[in-house]
């Protein structure tokens, strides 16, 4: 009789103690769970953020041939006058971009144009940054030439 | 009793995990698609009439078979419309994913009506890549005279 006591105690015991077990077990997976899901917004926040920059840059009326309202025909002219300033202005600080036309390598600057094919504002030097890109197209205004390029945006602390 | 209990936490646990799961990215290859295939049909191909940029010369491959078009640096250099297509379509995509390397590409270009031209369709890339899981897709229309083309883009991760 005791012992059929002793031993229904016992079951009580192991009971409660794995009820507990797979509590903390469910605590930690919830812990753990929240941790990620945290991370991946902030993830897709971050890319939310870089196509808005990158739909913005590409369309900006600014930078863009006109007649091409739908954008993505960035002019070489307006890009090579373009500062850093005005990127600010456009679409606020802590921003960065480059456009490189595909096998190009010489940065743009007004002595060499339109014998370059690189452009780039805002360089984050060393900070840590995130960056998207896209291909857009550049269309030479002196050959009327139109090239492929890729349009790179980025944000930095 | 302590078998549901348990499988109550693990049906709640498994709910939670698939509701947090999230399509990533999906927004920005989606635009990554579409100015994809936007930015090669503009390309200047380097060839003149009727084969000055991608779309043009693709349209004159699905339309006027036997055209030719002469080279803007030397005239003396005539290819098919077929030919330029072939030889500039899938050398521009390549060197733009050059910078994505993850990603690989099928492009699909038909008349918009599938009885005219005889239903050819010219393609480039991997034909594998509509069988993937997750693609991202872009369409464009090339309007012409004659006929209307679809271009059709379709990028997936490797």
């Amino acid at each position: 009789m005791l012992r059929k006591g002793q031993m229904h105690l016992m079951e009580y015991v192991l009971l409660a103690f794995f009820i507990l077990m797979v509590i903390f077990l469910i605590i930690f997976f919830l812990m753990g769970w929240n941790i990620g899901t945290t991370s991946s917004r902030q993830h897709a926040l971050q890319q939310q953020r870089a196509t808005f920059l990158l739909k913005t840059f590409s369309n900006s009326p600014y930078l863009n041939k006109e007649g091409f309202k739908e954008g993505g025909m960035l002019e070489d002219s307006k890009l090579t006058v373009l500062e850093c300033s005005d990127l600010e202005e456009l679409v606020g600080r802590g921003i960065f971009a480059e456009v490189k036309i595909i096998d190009s390598i010489t940065e743009c600057e007004q002595e060499n144009y339109p014998r370059c094919g690189v452009w780039k504002f805002c360089s984050p030097g060393n900070k840590q940054f995130t960056a998207y890109d896209t291909p857009v197209n550049v269309y030479r205004t002196l050959t009327r030439d139109v090239e492929i390029g890729i349009l790179t945006v980025g944000f930095y602390e | 009793m302590i078998v549901l209990i348990i499988i109550i936490f693990i049906g709640v646990g498994l709910f939670l995990l698939i509701s947090s799961l999230t399509t990533e990215g999906t927004e920005y290859y989606n635009l990554y698609t579409h100015d994809l295939l936007v930015s090669v049909m503009r390309v200047k191909t380097g060839y003149k009439n009727p084969c000055e940029t991608v779309s043009d010369t693709l349209y004159c491959a699905m339309t006027r078979v036997e055209r030719q078009c002469k080279y803007s640096m030397d005239e003396t250099i005539k290819k098919d419309c077929r030919e330029v297509a072939d030889e500039v379509t899938p050398e521009v995509i390549r060197k733009v994913l050059t910078t994505k390397p993850s990603l690989d590409y099928y492009m699909i270009i038909q008349p918009e009506d599938p009885e005219h031209l005889g239903g050819e369709i010219i393609t480039y890339g991997n034909p594998d890549v509509q069988n993937r899981g997750k693609t991202w897709t872009a369409n464009e229309r090339v309007l012409r005279y004659q006929t209307n083309l679809q271009i059709q883009l379709i990028l997936t991760s490797i």
